[in-house]
């Protein structure tokens, strides 16, 4: 019966291993923030949660956020942000909730250390009253040098921030519609090993197992 | 004893008419596919839909394929595809296209540096050059990234010949350097 185990083994692990990873890494500046509660981002709200966001590297002037799970594995949200800008650079990160009733929305994050922050404009003109709250997150710069900065990288100079939207400090973006990010979010790569050899061989192996088997036993019956 | 016997023969006939199946299907889906790029080329339609036929060449290799849109695994069986959120072809930003190592983008094994790569679209031809190959992590996505200029980043995995899930991946990244549009 060995002969039996050792081929469907074989099999198994050809099915089971034909598929390629489906991973990846952090690229850019990435900031990790808790949410707890169900917090509106952009057009979607998100559950309450663990969340690691993800500067992407557009190559145009507005700011492309990526909202992933917090193992960077699953992409919740693509957010186009404003560059907004204060004199003192805040010592934690943290992003600024906005309570309007029907349940909070993301107003702002601020980086730890920096005199920039990314704004994320709501409506116009809330029905209801607005309340503020503040979470901690934390912050880490981007770690590879292989992916090209086409648009300015943060700077831990003011003058070298980006563009701002306003020169007052703290100022709220003006509201603007949401826009859809203009470069595409990058996800996961599909798996790419169709695995027809493996499972060819596999199958043949066990096809041979079993003749082996086969002609064991008409042996012991003669 | 014999019953066992019979059943594993039967599994494993199976299993390798599956592998042989798959196989077949791959060169199958660019057989159409190559029917479809014969009847848009011939009559020259430019309809100028995302969903228009695409054939990427290696002049050096002596290979052509014949590109789907969206990474989806029956796209991956039928071809090359090109990853949906990827710029596309010939456009400024990074054009991405995945296929299997153990079908399509085998050829990747054989490219070298500089070597030519042609997208065709439409009736548009665009000429990339090879500037790197790299192998990186199954989870590095380094040559993924939105880009400003017009690139080309082939994805496959690696080692080419490799028992069960490869651990890495391997990188064609090429510039765009001459156009016909």
């Amino acid at each position: 019966m060995r002969y039996t185990f050792f081929p469907l083994a074989v099999a198994a692990m050809s099915l089971g291993l034909s598929c390629a990873a489906l991973a990846q890494g952090p690229a850019g500046d990435e900031i990790k923030i808790t949410f707890d509660r169900p917090v509106t981002v952009g057009s979607q709200t998100l559950p309450a949660g663990d969340y690691l966001i993800r500067q992407v590297d557009s190559g145009t002037d507005p700011r492309v956020l990526q909202f992933l799970s917090s193992d960077g594995t699953h992409l919740d949200a693509t957010v186009t942000a404003i560059p907004i800008m204060q004199n003192t650079p805040p010592s934690e990160t943290k992003a600024i909730l906005q309570d309007e009733g029907g349940g909070a929305r993301l107003s702002r994050i601020w980086v730890q250390g920096r005199t920039y922050g990314f704004g994320f404009p709501g409506t116009a003109a809330p029905a209801h009253p607005t309340t503020t709250a503040s979470l901690q997150g934390s912050y880490a710069p981007a770690v590879t040098a292989a992916a090209p900065p086409p648009q300015p990288q943060p700077q831990p100079q003011p003058e070298a921030a980006p563009p701002p939207p306003a020169p007052q400090p703290e100022a709220e973006p003006a509201p603007a519609p949401e826009q859809p990010a203009p470069a595409p979010a990058p996800a996961p790569m599909p798996a790419t090993a169709l695995g027809w050899a493996d499972l060819t061989a596999a199958g043949l192996t066990l096809a041979a197992a079993g003749l082996l088997l086969y002609w064991r036993s008409q042996r012991r019956t003669a | 004893m014999r019953r066992v016997a019979l059943g594993v023969i039967v599994l494993g006939i199976v299993t390798a008419a599956t592998g042989v199946a798959l196989r077949v299907a791959a060169s199958r889906g660019q057989a159409i596919a190559k029917t479809e790029w014969d009847t848009v080329t011939a009559g020259q339609e430019r309809s100028g839909d995302a969903d228009a036929p695409a054939r990427l060449s290696f002049p050096a290799q002596g290979e052509a394929f014949f590109i789907e849109e969206g990474a989806s695994r029956k796209n991956l069986l039928l071809g090359p595809a090109r990853i949906a959120w990827s710029a596309a072809p010939g456009k400024s930003g990074n054009c991405i296209i995945a296929a299997h190592r153990d079908t399509h983008f085998r050829v990747l094994k054989d490219v070298r540096k500089n070597d030519p790569i042609i997208l065709e679209r439409q009736g548009e031809e665009f000429e990339y050059r090879i500037v790197g190959l790299s192998v990186v992590g199954a989870g590095d996505n380094q040559f993924y990234q939105p880009t400003s200029a017009p690139v080309l980043t082939l994805v496959t995995c690696y080692p080419f010949y490799y028992l069960g899930r490869a651990p890495k991946r391997f990188i064609v990244r090429a510039e765009l350097v001459a156009s016909n549009h």
